[in-house]
């Protein structure tokens, strides 16, 4: 489509290819998810018009595990940004302590990273996988029994073992 | 009720005349191009993989005895005339049923030069693409147990190729949708689940965002469904699909949906299953009926190296009944194997013969 051609034919233009640091590739975005289903490990960083980052980014969140832990972030101009988790309010489980608070959490690290507080950041995104990858105090979404207090409470003990 | 065209020997779903007032004229379907016992078939070979690929159909179809003859139509996706791409148009119009490879839409041409796929579709009306996504026998994925049937509106919505650039560096984007296409292919999916035993229909959009668009492709498949009390019917957005796709595949029965959705989760459940050499497509309409590969891909990058693999193509032609439920699969590179293209063309043909069935010479 002409939009598309506009669209890729900008993106080549400002940011050329130099050297192996940064190569540049496009892929049909439909070709893109069925390669991503099937190897999505050859795909490090996708930059997509609006409509096929909303799908993408979805069938990509199914990937990893879930809505429930996966982070994002809306950069704006002069530094302005709203960092959040993406999926939904789950009415029936709130107030009960029950909830996985990864997303909102790494979606607060990736805050960190934007601020500059790359260290703090950086702590806080490896106590939580640990303490996901561990497997001992997840909560119910994870295939756990823990609540959410004691999940936080696991990944705050971690933090301080790393100080 | 159900008609079946008696322009083709076999089973094609085509809606009757009379659903609501939406519908074309009541013509009747022109004659068949059958002669001597007979079919005539066009075939565009397209570009890159297809053609190596439908020469192997041709031999298996040798081989088989089929009584099919193929008119070849080559398409040249590098010139900007249109004279190719109609004088096969009007091929498939002479003989009412087509093979193709997909031709590619080169890039390096100008943005009025529309996709020879595209003006094909919409030219012969072929308003339904249809995709029966399974998983095969011997084939290794992680979600087992797939069988959806996706319905595709192929000839609308983000493809209508209305675009301008007003204002320069702003180019706007038209997407169509309308209420009569909306309502025939609904109903094609509707029929589809009832014809082939499918117990739902599952409605793909965008209408919290896109309200007017695929509000009203919602709203029409709500009223189709109203007339199918035994098929259950619900709807998803777009995006919450892919994730439940890659999630829980097994949940979904049919699915119906615009045109770009149509190409999205039409891939991603090709990636589920194997990858898109392994997933036959089909085109219809009215009058015609065009078969390809389902995900489209010319393949430019393996052409010619004997490494395709020719499983989407041949199950196309839906003569490999056998072929699909072989529980031993002689694998391409595509799946992790080591056989070439020929090497799995051969093996079918074996099998073919080990039938007993009436074969040539191999």
């Amino acid at each position: 489509m002409a939009a598309g051609s506009a669209w890729r034919s900008l993106v080549s233009r400002r940011f050329p290819v130099s050297g192996s640091n940064r190569p540049f590739s496009e892929l049909r975005w439909f070709r893109d998810s069925g390669c991503m289903v099937q190897d999505p490990t050859q795909f490090d960083v996708l930059v997509m018009p609006n409509l096929y980052g909303d799908i993408l980014s979805d069938l990509c969140a199914g990937l990893i595990g879930g809505l429930g832990v996966t982070p994002s972030g809306n950069i704006g101009a002069n530094g302005v940004a709203i960092f959040e988790s993406v999926h939904g309010t789950a009415p029936d489980i709130a107030g009960m302590d029950m909830a996985n608070p990864t997303a909102l959490l790494l979606s607060a690290v990736m805050m960190l990273h934007h601020m500059g507080l790359h260290d703090h950041g950086k702590k806080i995104q490896t106590a939580c996988f640990d303490t996901i990858r561990d497997k001992k105090v997840l909560t119910k979404d994870l295939g756990g029994n823990s609540k959410c207090s004691e999940f936080t409470a696991d990944i705050c003990r971690r933090i301080q073992d790393l100080d | 009720s159900i008609n079946f065209c008696s322009r083709f020997n076999f089973k094609v779903l085509i809606p009757p005349a009379h659903i609501s007032n939406v519908l074309a004229s009541k013509r009747s379907p022109p004659p068949p191009a059958k002669y001597g016992g007979r079919h005539t078939v066009t075939l565009i070979p397209g570009d890159g993989i297809g053609p190596e690929l439908l020469s192997h159909v041709k031999e298996v179809f040798r081989f088989s005895c089929v009584p099919v003859d193929f008119e070849v139509v080559q398409v040249n996706s590098a010139m900007e005339s249109e004279d190719d791409i109609m004088d096969a148009i009007t091929a498939i119009r002479r003989n009412g049923v087509a093979l193709k490879g997909n031709i590619e839409t080169k890039h390096t041409l100008p943005p009025s030069v529309k996709s020879r796929n595209n003006v094909l579709r919409t030219t012969l009306d072929l308003y339904a693409n249809v995709m029966h996504c399974q998983s095969l026998p011997g084939v290794q994925t992680r979600h087992k147990d797939i069988d959806i049937m996706i319905i595709r509106e192929n000839t609308e919505g983000e493809y209508s190729s209305l675009e301008h650039e007003s204002v320069p560096g702003v180019v706007e984007c038209l997407k169509i949708i309308t209420r009569n296409n909306s309502l025939r292919i609904a109903d094609y999916a509707f029929r589809l689940a009832r014809e082939k035993g499918r117990s739902r229909v599952t409605a793909v959009h965008k209408a919290n965002i896109m309200k007017l668009g695929d509000g009203l492709f919602l709203q029409c498949c709500r009223e189709v469904a109203s007339g199918y009390p035994d098929i259950t019917f619900d709807s998803m957005i777009v995006d919450n699909t892919t994730m439940q796709l890659v999630s829980k595949p097994q949940q979904f029965d049919v699915m119906v949906m615009p045109n770009l959705y149509g190409n999205v989760v039409s891939n991603v459940c090709a990636g589920l299953v194997g990858g898109p050499g392994l997933v036959p497509g089909a085109n219809y309409g009215q009058d015609y009926a065009v078969f390809e590969t389902a995900t489209r891909n010319t393949g430019k990058s393996i052409a010619g190296k004997n490494i395709a693999n020719p499983t989407a193509m041949l199950l196309a032609t839906n003569t490999s009944s056998s072929f699909n439920k072989k529980s031993h699969f002689l694998h391409t590179a595509d799946l992790g194997g080591q056989g070439t293209t020929l090497e799995v063309v051969q093996s079918v043909m074996r099998v073919i013969q080990s039938k007993g069935q009436l074969t040539a010479e191999f």
